[in-house]
């Protein structure tokens, strides 16, 4: 994949494709996303959920776009593919259809960070991945994100091999 | 020797930090990831206004700790790795060298345009930011602030002081406090942050 990068040096940002990214560490991450999923009268992951499903929602279309892809599989294809290389992880999502469907990931940074950081988990962990699935889904096949919710069923911070995630819509 | 900043500027900000293999970006000692600077900040500012304003002081501690956690960390793996070994260190003769280094360094990894306004060394930091994601975001989003923002940048000046001037890593953490005394989301001309260590 052929990403137009730059860095504006007088605005102090790099850009992917004219969208403005920002760096982070597991540390960062998973402190932000477990106190978000403790906080009093919130259902926290369902507001991560949301908050990087639609956030991905406005970026995917355009690095879509940039690529000139057209078809499920490439779109699909492209989005994991854009995944891995901002570092959260590698997702297979060619078993996702216009129905739902299944995703499955073999690495995972929240999983990765969680288990450097506090070990095994309970429960997964993996809502930025949810996110992102409900995001792809709807870009490739041209829905609003909203109508798409996303159950991880198993988790790699749960000592899974694997993180699944049942697409419902 | 004087650090030079547009060294460390150039070659920082070329970098390039993407996913490997598995899709992880494992540098530094740490897992890195890219995220949208909207995303992250609707994150934070989305959490902070569904809180019940009793709340907020508290969700504000968490926000800039998360952030003073990740920039310890983080800077801990690069002011120990060949990338500081090779272009930083042999500009390096002393604690604050460190820290005006690392201050670079943040510029370039593009999380605000910094500058050091103020240094005791030891005792007190001044960092003025005239650019940066979250008072810029915040005021485009939601208009004028009353509090400051930039619960980021706090963390990391905090952080940054305390792997100059705060002890052997990682007991050094929490050895310095940030206050954002002036913030673009309020309207100031800059964010300012006043750093200084934990009596």
């Amino acid at each position: 994949m052929k990403l137009t990068k730059r860095f504006d040096s007088n605005e102090g940002k790099h850009l992917i494709e004219g969208i403005h990214f920002v760096l982070h560490c597991h540390h960062y991450n998973t402190l932000i996303h477990r106190a978000i999923v403790s906080t009093p009268f919130l259902d926290g992951k369902e507001f991560i959920f949301q908050t990087v499903a639609q956030d991905f929602a406005q970026s995917l279309p355009r690095i879509v776009q940039s690529q000139k892809l057209s078809g499920k599989d490439a779109i699909l294809s492209a989005c994991s593919e854009f995944y891995s290389l901002l570092g959260f992880g590698k997702m297979d999502l060619s078993a996702l259809s216009a129905t739902g469907g299944r995703a499955v990931s073999t690495s995972s940074h929240l999983a990765s960070g969680y288990l450097a950081k506090w070990g095994k988990q309970d429960q997964p962990v993996d809502d930025f991945g949810r996110g992102f699935v409900a995001a792809a889904w709807a870009t490739a096949f041209g829905k609003d994100v909203k109508v798409c919710k996303v159950v991880q069923t198993r988790c790699i911070a749960k000592g899974d091999s694997t993180g699944e995630f049942t697409v419902e819509v | 020797m004087a650090i030079d900043k547009k060294v460390i500027f150039n070659g920082v900000s070329q970098m390039q930090f993407v996913g490997n293999q598995k899709g992880l970006i494992d540098v530094f000692g740490v897992y890195l990831t890219s995220g949208s600077s909207t995303m992250y900040n609707n994150l934070s500012f989305e959490l902070i206004r569904k809180l019940d304003p009793a709340l907020i002081a508290e969700a504000e501690t968490i926000l800039t700790n998360a952030a003073r956690v990740c920039g310890y960390n983080t800077f801990y793996g690069i002011q120990n790795s060949v990338e500081w070994e090779g272009l930083i260190a042999p500009m390096v003769d002393n604690d604050t060298d460190r820290l005006i280094a690392s201050v670079e360094i943040c510029n370039a990894l593009g999380w605000a345009r910094w500058e050091l306004v103020d240094v005791v060394p030891g005792k007190k930091a001044v960092f003025r930011a005239h650019k940066g994601y979250e008072a810029e975001l915040y005021v485009k989003k939601y208009g004028p602030s009353k509090r400051s923002v930039c619960y980021m940048m706090q963390g990391v000046a905090s952080a940054l002081n305390d792997l100059s001037y705060g002890g052997e890593y990682p007991s050094g953490i929490y050895a310095f406090e940030t206050v954002e005394t002036m913030c673009r989301a309020k309207g100031d001309p800059y964010c300012e942050f006043v750093t200084t260590r934990v009596e």
